[in-house]
């Protein structure tokens, strides 16, 4: 029945796209013309005391005149802004007159289409990088490169791992607050970055991560818990996530509840598994104390990864 | 493996259905064209003030943590009083032909230390080194009896007292030694990128991290249970190899990931503190195994035309294990058969493939489809494994157990621009989960959505986000070997029938060029629909607002606050039967930051200035947890103040002078531990670790010279 309606679906979407027919709109004819003298015109005003200063490109890998790759081998400034006579030709003194715009970069403020700056940047980097880029989260939501790439300037935050996660949060904003939760990776120290899970230009995977699935790229960092496992616990090879949180928690080991309640969402075995724990439990004195307090259950049920001892089924051992 | 290659080409029609919409589409999408011809014979790039030597800054001066504070440490490396010496640099240096060096280092003289080395010739190699350490402290107030703390053999002193619970043991209190939980990360990477010809590329990276220091473990004999400093000694290596080749149109790369972890310590073995009538005075716990997992990986992408890119990733990987087993007990008053093997052979493996195909239609619309399949074949053999309990009975064999799974999901969806300012987008996924050897067989969710992202007015932009998913499962059957069983009304939260529903909405407003206000507000509501016992729904709701405010040039501000609820609610039974008790947990978390950057004033000709930078953040959590009718458990509360301040002082072009001032504070109520010495409970040894609570002071002077 489910596999029908999935059918049924693709079909409908099939004809819709059959059905649409819109006309491209006609581009505005304009016959653009770049500067008498490049990159010297430019810096006339864009100098390191103007509004806008740019010079730090020259300390940068853009800047490479012997790389015929770059915008230095090309055409200057006007490689990536675009022809730039008209907006070069107007005086600076003239206040009267708005000057033309030439192509900008940025999201908030910038003028050109956030699609039209990235197709700037991709007709050099559209490399096997960016080949998920298209169809990504950040591509389809509109997200510009400038939006966390710095060109001019000899130090851009996001390619320092230790600094990309607070570019990262500016549009991240609820995992900048579960960064601060008292079990965390160790983000906001700079001591990992977003990068290490994710692949910001986009991947093929879920949330955009780096390896095939979630669980494999945890094991990347947490590879004692990849087993295969004499007794392995379920859960937690199919997804790490049934029980963690990754982005930070209020609870021990990034724990998306706590124990004793985390694990009776699945265990409901007569005895212990099934008590409703309660406030009034706490007490040391308590015999059901030990089931709750220190580690709760892990303080018997400690191989909740998996064990590899022989009597180690109920992951005791 | 045959069967696996099979799966990953049958039974998709719908993916075929959808290829042949979009390669009917006629129109392309308009990329930028590159200028053709340009007369740049005047273009002498006079003014261009390229780089070459060496340039960059060093940063040298004194810090001063303090108070000696273990939590502190935590992440940061300043868990010890007194001064530190402030060390970094970050170093440039370009060549001729494009040649380049970046050397990149701080808290050179901290544990948390990172350096990264990069250079190379811009278009021909690049090679890299980097070094980072992360220390994760735990607690320095745990205290234990045991003897040869650190390794794998712990033993109780030769007076010790053994008694049926804590309070009888009456050397506890003499025998106390304090011990530190905290391990530490230290990896070393490498890597080397070639790309000889602009088709071809070669990259190979390897690290290798040790992992050393302590963690916490239980050991358990029947029904008591001491928790052990449990010795942390890993090695992980991973090795990335690839090579690609970019066409024109199209590229293909193919890789192979290796990962080899190894753990000195295979077991855990130590004293059993308490008076046992079994007879078990020691216990024995296993240690990670060894482990390896290799994959290789073909990926690439075809560019159709302008408009249509379609790419895909294969991934075939081989997970093994095969540790030498312990034996089942280390109590020899008990008489067990023979091991069914030596070690475990353990083998499973793993396919995924990933493809996307996306196509814009035309210039409004985009059509997109993306197909996942994930494969776990599980080969390890099965066995019957006589089963000793804690070391201490023998309650019958068991069997392990086979985990095949499979995981199938196709996303589809159109973005149209409805009009030049509004954009809407819709798609519908299909994902269908196997499980053949858990108690649900297979699900099948349907999830649509739709979004609408609308400028507006010149300066706001709204997005607007619904999704419905509805998971269907199939019968519940049992086939765990658990002993007792399940409640026959229990349905595990991941394989239930499954209703959710999400909402996401955020606007961003700039009322002033350099002006930027968002809210975001996101909803997800899960409900369970299957049995009566366990998880039974769960929502989760966050808020957040944030702020940036440019004054001028030289000030500006920004902010955020946030405010996050997540419920759950779940039934249990006592009574082995219906729900009986019904429990509810709210972790509710607000937080907020606020920062100001401001340049004092700056000198264009003597280049002298004043640079103030501040940065506040306050985030609280209380969590509830309560039984309906009875008594609640008290709030879990943490608390984290951190203040970040700097002055920079610029002396001249090159030489500035710095202050930095670093603050935080964190406070825990935590039941768990709070007031659980190791003689608290009565049937378990603890190491009377409390929280990490801290409040603590760093400030640091120095001189950055920039060259």
């Amino acid at each position: 029945m489910r596999q029908r309606r999935a059918y049924a679906i693709a079909a409908l979407l099939f004809l819709i796209s059959i059905g649409f027919t819109v006309s491209a709109q006609e581009s505005e004819e304009t016959s653009p013309t770049y500067t008498d003298r490049g990159a010297d015109r430019c810096l006339k005003c864009h100098d390191e005391f103007s509004e806008f200063p740019v010079m730090d490109i020259f300390k940068t890998k853009h800047a490479e005149s012997s790389d015929p790759r770059t915008p230095f081998a090309k055409l200057q400034c006007e490689t990536c802004h675009g022809p730039g006579s008209e907006h070069a030709d107007m005086a600076i003194d003239d206040d009267e007159e708005e000057r033309p715009p030439i192509r900008d970069f940025g999201h908030r403020g910038a003028e050109t289409p956030v699609a039209e700056q990235n197709a700037v940047c991709l007709s050099c980097h559209d490399d096997r990088h960016r080949n998920d880029w298209r169809g990504s989260a950040h591509q389809t939501g509109q997200v510009a490169c400038a939006d966390c790439h710095r060109i001019h300037t000899t130090h851009d935050p996001v390619l320092t791992p230790s600094e990309e996660p607070q570019v990262c949060f500016q549009c991240h904003t609820r995992e900048r607050s579960e960064s601060y939760r008292a079990s965390s990776h160790p983000l906001r120290y700079g001591l990992m970055s977003c990068g290490s899970c994710h692949e910001p230009h986009g991947s093929l995977t879920e949330s955009m991560l780096r390896r095939s699935t979630l669980n494999q790229t945890c094991y990347e960092c947490h590879a004692e818990k990849r087993g295969p496992f004499l007794w392995e616990h379920a859960p937690v090879s199919e997804d790490c996530t049934h029980c963690h949180q990754p982005h930070g928690s209020n609870h021990p080991a990034l724990l998306t509840q706590r124990a004793p309640l985390l694990c009776q969402r699945c265990h409901s075995q007569a005895g212990h598994p099934s008590i409703a724990f309660t406030g009034d439990l706490l007490s040391g004195a308590s015999p059901t104390a030990g089931l709750l307090l220190g580690q709760s259950c892990m303080n018997c049920h400690s191989q909740v990864h998996g064990s590899n001892h022989p009597s180690g089924v109920n992951l005791k051992r | 493996m045959t069967r696996l290659n099979r799966r990953f080409l049958a039974g998709q029609p719908v993916v075929g259905l959808i290829l042949i919409g979009v390669s009917t589409s006629g129109a392309a999408a308009e990329l930028w064209t590159q200028a053709g011809e340009v007369d740049k014979s005047e273009w002498e790039c006079k003014y261009c003030l390229f780089e070459s030597g060496l340039s960059g800054d060093v940063q040298l001066g004194v810090g001063s943590v303090d108070e000696d504070q273990f939590g502190f440490g935590n992440y940061t490396g300043y868990d010890d009083d007194g001064a530190y010496l402030v060390l970094g640099a970050d170093l440039r240096y370009r060549g001729e032909e494009a040649a380049y060096w970046r050397l990149n280092s701080s808290r050179l003289a901290l544990d948390s230390r990172s350096v990264r080395l990069e250079g190379g010739r811009q278009g021909s190699y690049r090679v890299g080194v980097d070094y980072l350490e992360i220390p994760r402290l735990y607690s320095d107030r745990a205290e234990t009896p045991f003897t040869g703390v650190g390794g794998n053999d712990l033993q109780l002193p030769d007076n010790w007292v053994k008694a049926g619970t804590t309070d009888g043991m009456t050397e506890l209190d003499n025998s106390l030694r304090p011990v530190a939980l905290r391990t530490d990360r230290r990896r070393v990477g490498v890597g080397v990128e070639i790309t000889p010809t602009s088709r071809w590329s070669y990259s190979a990276d390897f690290r290798r991290e040790r992992k050393e220091g302590l963690n916490v473990i239980g050991g358990s004999v029947l029904f008591r249970s001491a928790l052990l400093p449990e010795p942390v000694d890993y090695t992980t290596e991973q090795l990335d190899l690839g090579v690609g080749y970019q066409g024109d149109h199209w590229n293909v790369q193919v890789g192979y990931y290796g990962s080899f972890f190894r753990d000195d310590n295979r077991s855990l073995r130590w004293d059993n503190p308490f008076g046992d009538p079994t007879g078990a005075n020691e216990g024995q716990l296993a240690l990670p195994p060894d482990n390896e997992f290799h994959q290789v990986t073909l990926s690439g992408r075809y560019d159709v035309s302008e408009a249509t890119r379609a790419s895909a990733r294969v991934s075939l990987g081989r997970m093994t294990q095969n540790d030498e087993f312990l034996p089942y007990t280390v109590n020899p008053s008990l008489t067990t058969g023979g091991l069914p093997r030596d070690s475990l052979e353990g083998e499973i493996r793993t396919a995924n493939l990933d493809a996307r195909l996306v196509s814009a239609w035309n210039e409004r619309l985009t059509l997109q489809a993306d197909f996942r399949h994930d494969e776990r074949d599980d080969e390890t053999p099965t066995d019957s494994f006589d089963y000793v309990s804690t070391d201490a009975i023998l309650p019958g064999a068991r069997e392990n157990r086979q985990y095949d799974r499979r995981d199938s999901r196709l996303a589809m969806q159109g973005r149209y621009q409805l009009t030049p300012k509004t954009r809407v987008s819709t798609g519908a996924d299909y994902d269908r989960k196997r499980r053949p050897d858990e108690e649900v067989e297979e699900t099948q969710e349907t999830t649509v959505w739709a979004e609408a992202a609308s400028r507006l007015h010149p300066t706001s932009q709204l997005v607007v986000g619904l999704a419905y998913a509805d998971r269907d499962a199939s019968e519940y059957r049992v086939v765990d070997a658990a002993i007792p069983e399940q409640n026959p009304l229990m349905v595990k939260f991941n394989m239930a029938s499954r209703e959710q529903e999400r909402a996401e909405a955020r606007l961003t407003v700039s009322p002033r060029e350099h002006i930027d206000f968002g809210v975001e507000f996101a909803y997800r509501d899960n409900d369970y629909t299957d049995g009566a016992i366990g998880l039974r729904s769960s929502r989760d709701t966050s808020v957040s607002f944030d702020a940036t405010v440019l004054v001028s040039r030289s000030l500006s501000f920004h902010g955020f606050a946030s405010r996050e609820v997540h419920d759950n609610e779940q039934t249990g039974s006592q009574n082995f039967s219906v729900p009986d008790w019904f429990a509810t947990t709210e972790d509710d978390i607000n937080s907020a930051g606020v920062g100001v950057s401001w340049e004092v004033f700056h000198d264009s000709f003597t280049q002298k200035g004043l640079n103030l930078s501040l940065d506040y953040v306050r985030s609280d959590a209380t969590g509830k947890i309560g039984i309906r009718n009875e008594t609640d458990f008290p709030d879990l509360e943490s608390s984290v103040t951190s203040i970040q301040a700097q002055a920079r002082y610029r002396v001249s072009e090159t030489v500035s002078t710095e202050l930095a001032y670093y603050y935080e504070r964190f406070e825990s109520d935590d039941w768990m531990v709070d007031g659980v010495e190791p003689d608290t409970l009565p049937t378990v040894l603890t190491l009377g670790s409390e929280g990490l609570d801290y409040d603590n002071h760093v400030i640091a002077a120095y001189v950055r010279y920039r060259f």
